[in-house]
């Protein structure tokens, strides 16, 4: 759906991830941009140069918080400094609706920094769910859950990842930020079909798009966000915003990463999509 | 198996020791036609240590440049094997470095008090980046009375050095490090009073007297102005000179913000 409540009732358009490397760019040019997404990390600071930036971003542009460590699926207590510091920032960037990924990646207090695939049980459909929720109470602010990139597959999985998705979102009640590039990787590294991914995802919850390109290699493909989108995941995301209506897009350029203009413009491809979606859709 | 059991047994799995082996990875995860469940766990061990690596090389590039790239990346290796990241976020991944090299300085070999000190100011750069920054007390304020207490620039840091650590990050960003050097009195050890501070968004190196240093200190600690003042400061003994040296300190501070309400 274009606005919904897991995206704060916007419809935001075309963003891109801000990236240092841009910085100057875009104080100098102010690029006509809809939104850019911050990794909330990056921001979760006292002071200095990051909130400087961020200060200077949000006089001119929305802002919507991704976050890469919140790890719902880890099967341990949400942790309070993380949230209390979250909070702090959503009061700051007044992100009209918060994303993180369905995925685990801390354990004991240890933290591996990545994101690690979930078990697809019910058990752990039931710990991510009640955590999201936690979290959604205390920051208060819609979240919406990222389906990852993997490269691994549990034997005590019970269900398939789309069905896990559908699992704790309907627990949580909470919404997908649906990343059409971790479809199509997972695709190519489990053998599944993406579209059966798709079509089996609520668009009702679907608060926001995620685009992005990846690398091949022999044996897996990874999710690199280092080259522009590919065809297929180009096909894959007209068959989102054709089920989901004109949603918010975001894409991820995060390493190798060129000009402004060029991301911009890897971006701006995604409208080309958008009309003919909210054309079927009316 | 419950989930913890699994995130416990995967989290070793994946922070295990480069190049050694995690046996029985089958028993939990599935192969594919193209790759073992060995494999494609060890796309995410990979995927650790490079990402971990590349953030500590991030934020210790003088420590790196002294050590070379094999002995930065084995002390690395054994930092993160014994501390292992305990923050959600990867800014504080070095926070226990000087302290995990405090404890056996034969772990830099040769650089052991040398490495130790570009830790320190290293670690304190990363501090004084992010660090909160409060409103900064102007000359007025500072002139109210004896009984003022100051609260130290939380970016700012104050170390105690027997390295001329500063000039040696400087050497290494800008690529002249040459370590063959250092041992022939080109970074001369000594005794070095260094502010580690910010300005403007930047993270600067300022060297200080050991008298204002002294003071610094003791205002860092709470005391008051005047109780700062009492007793013995370092090159504040002779009474003619004093008071405008003690001048000179005072604004230089008020217009870096170091003192604040």
């Amino acid at each position: 759906m274009p606005a919904n409540k897991f995206n704060g009732f916007t419809d935001l358009g075309i963003g891109v991830g801000l990236r240092i490397p841009h910085y100057d760019h875009i104080f100098s040019q102010a690029p006509a941009v809809d939104w850019f997404e911050i990794i909330s990390e990056n921001f979760m600071v006292d002071g200095g140069r990051p909130l400087a930036v961020l200060d200077r971003i949000l006089e001119q542009y929305r802002v919507v918080q991704h976050g890469v460590s919140m790890y719902f699926g880890s099967a341990g207590r949400l942790n309070r400094e993380h949230l209390r510091r979250l909070k702090s920032l959503v009061r700051r960037t007044k992100t009209p609706w918060l994303t993180d990924h369905l995925c685990w990646g801390s354990v004991d207090g240890k933290y591996t920094h990545d994101l690690l695939p979930i078990p697809y049980t019910f058990e752990a459909a039931k710990i991510t769910a009640r955590k999201i929720r936690e979290a959604r109470d205390f920051l208060e602010v819609p979240i919406a859950v990222e389906n990852v990139s993997s490269y691994a597959e549990f034997k005590m999985s019970q269900m398939t990842e789309w069905e896990f998705l559908g699992e704790v979102v309907e627990r949580a009640d909470c919404g997908v930020l649906l990343d059409v590039n971790n479809i199509y990787v997972s695709s190519r590294n489990h053998g599944f079909d993406p579209m059966a991914y798709l079509s089996a995802v609520d668009p009702a919850r679907v608060a926001q798009f995620h685009i992005a390109g990846h690398s091949q290699f022999e044996k897996y493909t990874l999710d690199t966000h280092d080259h522009p989108v590919i065809d297929p995941v180009w096909a894959l995301y007209a068959e989102a915003v054709a089920r989901c209506g004109r949603t918010a897009t975001l894409l991820e350029w995060d390493d190798r990463i060129p000009p402004f203009e060029e991301v911009h413009a890897e971006a701006r491809k995604a409208e080309k999509y958008l009309p003919e979606a909210a054309a079927e859709c009316a | 198996m419950r989930l913890i059991e699994l995130q416990r047994r995967m989290a070793a799995d994946v922070m295990r020791p480069l190049s050694s082996r995690a046996p029985g990875v089958s028993t939990y995860l599935t192969p594919n036609t193209l790759l073992t469940a060995a494999d494609r766990l060890d796309i995410y061990h990979r995927q650790y240590w490079l990402r971990l690596l590349d953030a500590l090389a991030e934020d210790f590039p003088a420590l790196r440049a002294l050590l070379g790239e094999r002995a930065f990346s084995n002390l690395s290796k054994a930092y993160l094997a014994s501390c292992p990241s305990k923050s959600f976020t990867l800014r504080d991944l070095g926070s226990k470095l000087p302290s995990w090299l405090k404890a056996d300085l034969g772990r830099a070999g040769k650089y052991g008090a040398l490495a130790l000190e570009l830790a320190r100011l290293e670690w304190a750069h990363v501090e004084a980046f992010d660090a909160a920054w409060i409103p900064p007390l102007d000359s007025a304020a500072l002139a109210s009375g004896p009984d003022l207490r100051p609260t130290l620039q939380p970016c700012l840091r104050l170390l105690e050095l027997s390295h001329p650590a500063d000039e040696i990050r400087l050497a290494a960003n800008q690529g002249t490090l040459r370590r063959e050097k250092l041992s022939v009195g080109t970074h001369p050890a000594g005794k070095y009073f260094i502010a580690v501070h910010r300005l403007d968004g930047d993270v600067f190196y300022r060297r200080l007297e050991a008298g204002e240093f002294q003071l610094l200190r003791r205002l860092e600690r709470g005391l008051s102005l005047g109780e700062s003042l009492a007793g013995r400061i370092r090159g504040l003994n002779d009474p003619e000179t004093a008071p405008s040296k003690l001048r000179t300190w005072f604004e230089a501070w008020t217009v870096l913000g170091w003192l604040g309400e």
